[in-house]
């Protein structure tokens, strides 16, 4: 029975594992970029100097384009 | 025992798999590749001052995606970029991007019938959707030749302006720059009658089924209408100050009031 039960959970950990590992692969693919990590604030830079800092944003992908955005507008 | 592990494995695999399904979900096959270069006037109140900027339209089979060259090419390094990201700071890039005065994307479903306009206005992405309604063209009887094709022209309205198309029948692909459509091929050319707003062909391609982002409705956008979002954007030309969140100096709040003082030319006027 002890057995049987630390094979199941090796089972579990191992197919959560490869289930996390595959969806961050698949999101920090190029082709599509879905972040499941939430962030609380992420600190940015632009070319031109000016910082700021993106907070409460699901998805690493806003915050980026949120920076690329004002680097784009401003820089 | 048994039954609950087996129960949890089955839980485990589907969540991966329904994973794998929403990311498919966000991309679509396009066949074509064609590109665009658009010549404007974004000052109406000097019409002679031209800018270009190149556009990529995606067509598959029932979706298509029309994309400013420069963005697409600032979201592929951004997306490189969020490779290195180091889980609190984006440093910034140590390539320049090309600049671009073209954030929207039109994404058109035939499935559902709807154009999905995504562009942003400072810390907002808008998202407006407008029904695919047929233009009203008038073919005309004048044929040339165009970029090595037989062209045809054909006439429109167009949100406030005129327009003046070429079509050729030898892509027999109903497609076009920007919204535009309908015609019985390829458009290869089209401007407004004031010549502010001119699209013109430089290159088709097969992509052999390239893979392209479509639009992801399960994103945080400002769900607006097209008049909502225009007035937004409009009041952020008109005031951008207060919508920078950054501590600008004297000098660079001035240059940028002047930059969106001069964006006062839409395609779309009404």
């Amino acid at each position: 029975m002890k057995s049987l039960k630390n094979s199941f959970l090796g089972t579990v950990f191992l197919l959560a594992l490869g289930s996390s590992s595959l969806i961050a692969s698949q999101n920090n693919s190029s082709s599509n970029m879905d972040e499941t990590i939430s962030f609380h604030c992420v600190t940015y830079t632009l070319s031109c100097g000016y910082s700021g800092s993106v907070c409460d944003m699901d998805e690493l992908e806003d915050i980026e384009a949120e920076r690329d955005y004002w680097e784009n507008e401003l820089c | 025992m048994k039954h609950i592990s087996i129960i949890i494995i089955i839980l485990i695999y589907l969540s991966v798999f329904q994973t794998k399904a929403q990311n498919k979900e966000n991309l679509f096959t396009a066949d074509y590749k064609v590109t665009y270069r658009l010549e404007y006037s974004p000052d109406s109140t000097y019409i002679d001052k031209k800018s270009t900027e190149d556009f990529y339209l995606f067509v598959g089979d029932d979706k298509s995606k029309f994309i400013s060259k420069n963005k697409w090419i600032r979201d592929s390094i951004s997306s490189k970029r969020l490779e290195n990201f180091n889980g609190s700071h984006l440093e910034m890039p140590k390539k320049n991007s090309p600049k671009t005065n073209f954030l929207e994307v039109i994404f058109k479903d035939y499935n559902d019938n709807q154009i999905s306009t995504v562009d942003r206005v400072a810390s907002d992405v808008f998202l407006y959707s407008e029904v695919i309604k047929p233009y009203t063209w008038e073919i005309k009887k004048d044929k040339k030749t165009m970029n090595e094709f037989e062209v045809q022209k054909a006439i429109t309205s167009f949100a406030g302006r005129n327009y003046v198309a070429w079509f050729t029948e030898e892509i027999s692909i109903p497609q076009g720059p920007y919204k535009f459509e309908g015609l019985p091929g390829l458009i290869i050319q089209i401007s407004d009658t004031n010549h502010h707003y001119n699209y013109k062909l430089i290159s088709f391609q097969k992509t052999g089924g390239k893979e392209i982002k479509a639009i992801n409705r399960g994103r945080n956008y400002v769900k607006a209408s097209k008049k909502q979002f225009y007035q937004a954007k409009q009041d952020f030309y008109d005031n951008p100050i207060p919508q920078i969140p950054f501590d600008l100096t004297p000098k660079d709040k001035q240059r940028i009031k002047e930059k969106y003082k001069k964006r006062n030319n839409p395609i779309e006027l009404e």
